[in-house]
């Protein structure tokens, strides 16, 4: 649904996205995640012909996105980041509206109001004017907005921004729901956002794609860089520490004092070892107490973060 | 075509939005009003209205740019370009439809204008070609205004900005122009009564309608709208952000 093939954006000189590739594609619900500034809106405006690439290519449903512009805004519901709207006019007016200038007109835009009015449940501000709603009514009427068409593909900015955090599981519960229908692609820079409603990932750093795939494939990409956290009490620290990293499996250990008598180790394990039965089995055979044995798996947070600073380091190696 | 009138439609009911039309539509008609009280609606006069519409023509400097500045820096600054120009429709629909709409508001502007013929005709027998060809005068340079102030409001994200600059061109090109071929001689006169604005409009309040002014205005109007077209273009082009 969407091909993205080496896509370059400079403003000036300034390098925005640099030889971005990636693609979507049909009924997926794919997140565009990185931090702010990385490039997600210079990418999503390209991708929606607000303004064309340095270089390389880009095709939305099939068409271009530079040569077959019009075709592709036909087919694209698009909701731009802080959701600008006509404050002045009416909820119902500027659905009306919209709906027009995407070539819609008597009953199909009467249908397709309708429907979009109930999905985004707008029925009770049909007549209230854009500029006294709150902010997450006014998300809706943009989401709204961008249903109209019925767009095969969805493309939506930092949708949840702004949004308090119960707004946000409604609009996440909404975006899951679109999924169904459309081919979704959003933005954010908030992870676990994006880890409950996309099937994938697209990661970008400094304008440059750091990590593409299913969210499953991804997490075991880092899963087997797992810590396990022992917390005992007993004598000999140093020889517990030595004898646990004798086990098999077992990368590195480093032991610090934690609160009472109690000891805490950190074990490194290597790749997809697990370590804590071994561990515990040593730890008791060896009369200590243990109230606390767990294995912290990395979450998408440090995969994420650690995938930026990676970034950053190579960008100041350049 | 629909995509067009959409965007009119919008357009024109932005303007009553606002308190700002009906301010404008006001001031119009008090001024409009008193020139026709004191220069034209006298006794001892002829009943024409050839003074008061060159005077209206001297408000439209001041008006028009109020008419045209939020136009498209208003979508600019709002952001809510973007929402437009992603939608399916080209630069051209987009121009168009802001400009009829503008058009259209100037004719409601001039409607109420009427009613002095009406007043005329009541208490005496006005000679209706003059009247006539001075409302085609003075629409075709009230349209040649609204392009102009159309064309810089697709410069700027700023209303102020795109108020003032065709407010000071508009100035230059009527009064000033008019203002120095009373004091010049030769070729200089001849070539700002070719150029000025209000020295061509004059001819419409006399009652003459020669080709020539009325394509003068007609081209320059399609350039301004032309420019206002490729200018919208060309964001695209330059990366500008927002």
């Amino acid at each position: 649904m969407i091909e993205v093939q080496d896509l370059t954006k400079y403003y000036g000189s300034r390098l925005a996205v640099d030889g971005v590739s990636f693609q979507v594609d049909e009924g997926e619900i794919v997140g565009l995640l990185g931090p702010n500034g990385a490039g997600k809106t210079t990418l999503i405006r390209m991708l929606t012909c607000f303004m064309p690439a340095t270089s390389g290519r880009a095709t939305v449903n099939g068409f271009d996105v530079f040569s077959q512009s019009l075709q592709v805004r036909q087919s694209v519901g698009y909701m731009p980041e802080s959701v600008p709207l006509y404050e002045d006019m009416r909820v119902e007016e500027y659905l009306r509206f919209r709906g027009e200038i995407k070539g819609l007109g008597g009953d199909a835009l009467r249908r397709r109001m309708g429907d979009a009015i109930e999905r985004c449940q707008l029925s009770d501000r049909r007549r209230q004017i854009i500029a006294t709603l709150s902010k997450g009514y006014r998300q809706r009427v943009g989401l709204a907005e961008s249903l109209l068409g019925d767009p095969k593909v969805l493309i939506l900015d930092e949708p949840t921004i702004g949004l308090d955090p119960g707004q946000i599981r409604e609009a996440r519960r909404l975006i899951q729901h679109l999924g169904e229908r459309h081919t979704v692609l959003l933005s954010s820079h908030i992870l676990h956002e994006v880890e409950q409603v996309c099937s994938r990932i697209v990661m970008i750093s400094g304008g440059k794609l750091v990590a593409d795939g299913p969210l499953s494939e991804l997490r075991t990409g880092i899963g087997g860089q797992g810590t396990t956290l022992l917390e005992a009490a007993g004598d000999d620290a140093e020889g517990l520490k030595r004898a646990i990293g004798g086990l098999h499996g077992v990368k590195s250990v480093s032991a610090e004092k934690a609160e009472g008598d109690y000891t805490a180790f950190r074990i490194e394990s290597q790749g997809e070892a697990d370590v804590r039965q071994a561990v515990g089995e040593l730890a008791v055979r060896r009369g200590w107490r243990v109230r606390e044995l767990h294995t912290q798996r990395p979450t998408l947070e440090e995969f994420f973060i650690r995938k930026t600073a990676e970034q950053n380091l190579r960008g100041r190696a350049n | 075509m629909s995509k067009i009138m959409a965007v009119m439609n919008r357009e024109l009911r932005a303007y009553f939005y606002s308190p700002v039309g009906y301010i404008v539509i006001a001031v119009f008609l008090v001024l409009g009003g008193i020139f026709f009280g004191l220069m034209d609606f006298d006794a001892n006069r002829p009943a024409e209205m050839r003074n008061v519409m060159f005077w209206l023509a001297g408000v439209l400097v001041f008006l028009i740019p109020v008419i045209t500045m939020r136009l498209v820096s208003e979508e600019m600054s709002r952001g809510t370009i973007e929402s437009l120009m992603t939608a399916p429709v080209t630069d051209a629909q987009v121009i168009l439809g802001k400009f009829f709409s503008a058009v259209a508001f100037f004719l409601i502007l001039l409607a109420p204008t009427l009613s002095y013929a009406v007043v005329l005709a009541v208490f005496a027998e006005p000679d209706w070609g003059p009247i006539a060809a001075g409302y085609l005068g003075l629409v075709l340079i009230g349209v040649l205004f609204l392009s102009i102030g159309l064309l810089a409001s697709c410069c700027t994200r700023s209303q102020i900005v795109s108020a003032f600059v065709p407010f000071v061109f508009l100035g230059i090109m009527t009064f000033l122009c008019r203002f120095l071929t009373f004091h010049l001689d030769g070729l200089p006169r001849d070539l700002l009564r070719y150029v000025g604005f209000l020295t061509r409009y004059e001819n419409f309040g006399k009652g003459v309608v020669s080709l020539n002014d009325v394509v003068f205005f007609l081209s320059l109007t399609v350039l301004a709208l032309f420019l206002s077209v490729k200018i919208l273009e060309s964001r695209k082009w330059r990366g500008i952000r927002g």
